[in-house]
């Protein structure tokens, strides 16, 4: 049963245990008690420092042979010490194998530890590379988006002259002329495919004769496509000519035209 | 084998550091150079065959051999008194001599520091560190109570605590003050 510090202390249990006088119970008491109140223990050494230092001071020396008789006593051939350093080669053994298996526990834990954080790396490594990728890829689409933004932002100017191009009477796309900017563009809306190894070509008509603005190279609904800018153009046209464009227009193959 | 050579190596280097000491101890008990010299010898088997069970942080190393060894000398007087008087010996008889024997030898008294100690406290570290009395046993012997007898153990151990303390307190002193003047 516990006792208080104070029942402990004057149990005088703390000085028959560093006398030795104390039995395997006793011991076991004092040790328990000695968890209990920790502040004890400086006592505790202090006492049993003094009675090595008092039982050093007062020391005999046994004979000097004394030493050699008891290593023959403690010889492993011999058959009455051969149960005690086998006893005591079992408790080692015992106690080695604890600290291997201690020692292996460890190193599998490490192991698997490593074998996690290395996995966990490679994890990251790809999320990093995903990540990359995506940033490269959202930044070429936000270049696109600025780029369609710079191309969309003349559009919007209040300057810039809408007009509607038509393929008898159905809109094929939208002509924007920025005369200040000196810029056109033309917005595809509704322009079917050209037949086969056709292309679209864009015409001006400036002074009465017809200057090419290119071909239409796979144009898309909603496409917005620069044409370069002509000053004094009367009309714009699209006609159809065979791959690689014309030097000058079919009129045969119109396929839409404005008045500027 | 090299589990053997170590162990043999502990054993020996406990023996080195600590043979004296605690022979010291068991010859006051025993008053048998003979005797002693085998209970020492038992000792050390036994602290060998004990070693894996003692916990440094129990007790100190000092404390358990000292507690094996003055365990084993009671059993030897009482075993050489047994095959003397050829009956059964009482524990108390049995120390009752050995007290009278240790008056009577002088060679025996403790020589040196339990001076520091008053004369009732000199008796009770006699009484329970040399003849193994517990306090019971102790305040029947001298007829003083119980509480008398734990005080002044308690006393003579502070007293001892004391001496050896300020002792070395005054070594570190004078070892500073030598390195500072140099």
């Amino acid at each position: 049963m516990a006792m208080t510090k104070e029942e402990f202390i004057n149990s005088g249990l703390l000085e028959e245990f560093v006398l030795g006088l104390t039995s395997e119970h006793q011991d076991k008491v004092v040790l328990e008690h000695l968890d209990m109140y920790p502040d004890l223990c400086p006592q505790l050494k202090k006492w049993e420092f003094s009675l090595e230092e008092l039982a050093r001071k007062n020391a005999i020396a046994p004979s000097s042979d004394l030493k050699n008789r008891l290593q023959q006593k403690l010889d492993f051939h011999d058959t009455n010490s051969a149960a005690i350093l086998k006893k005591a080669n079992n408790t080692s053994l015992i106690n080695r194998k604890f600290w291997m298996n201690i020692a292996a526990t460890y190193l599998l834990f490490a192991t698997l530890g490593l074998i996690y954080f290395a996995y966990q790396n490679r994890q990251l490594s790809k999320q990093s590379e995903q990540l990359v990728m995506e940033n490269a890829k959202l930044s070429a689409e936000k270049n696109d988006l600025e780029s369609v933004n710079r191309k969309f932002s003349f559009v919007r100017e209040v300057e810039t002259q809408v007009l509607q191009f038509s393929d008898k009477n159905k809109p094929v796309g939208t002509v924007f002329i920025n005369h200040s900017l000196q810029k056109t563009s033309f917005k595809i809306s509704n322009l079917a495919s050209p037949p086969a190894q056709k292309v679209f070509q864009m015409w001006a008509d400036v002074d009465g004769e017809m200057v090419s603005l290119g071909v239409l190279d796979a144009p898309q609904n909603g496409d917005l496509i620069d044409l370069p800018y002509m000053k004094n153009a009367t009309s714009l046209n699209i006609t159809i000519e065979p791959l690689g464009g014309s030097k000058t227009p079919t009129v045969a193959n119109l396929v839409a035209t404005i008045v500027i | 084998m090299a589990v053997e050579k170590k162990l043999e190596e502990e054993i020996m280097t406990l023996y080195d550091k600590y043979n004296n000491a605690l022979f010291g101890i068991i010859l006051r008990i025993v008053k048998d150079q003979h005797i002693a010299e085998e209970v020492l010898q038992d000792t050390f088997v036994k602290i060998w065959q004990n070693l894996d069970h003692y916990q440094s942080s129990k007790a100190s190393i000092f404390t358990w051999m000292s507690k094996i060894a003055r365990n084993l000398s009671i059993n030897a007087i009482q075993s050489k008194a047994v095959k003397k008087a050829g009956f059964t010996y009482s524990m108390d008889q049995l120390k009752e001599d050995n007290i009278a024997e240790n008056n009577i030898n002088e060679n025996f008294d403790l020589r040196t520091h339990i001076n520091i100690l008053n004369h009732d406290q000199k008796q009770i570290i006699e009484l329970v560190y040399f003849n193994g009395f517990t306090h019971q046993e102790t305040h029947q012997h001298l007829g003083i109570p119980l509480g008398t007898v734990k005080s002044r153990i308690k006393l003579a151990l502070n007293s001892l605590s004391h001496l050896f303390f300020v002792s070395d307190s005054t070594k570190f002193l004078i070892f500073f003050l030598l390195i500072q003047w140099q």
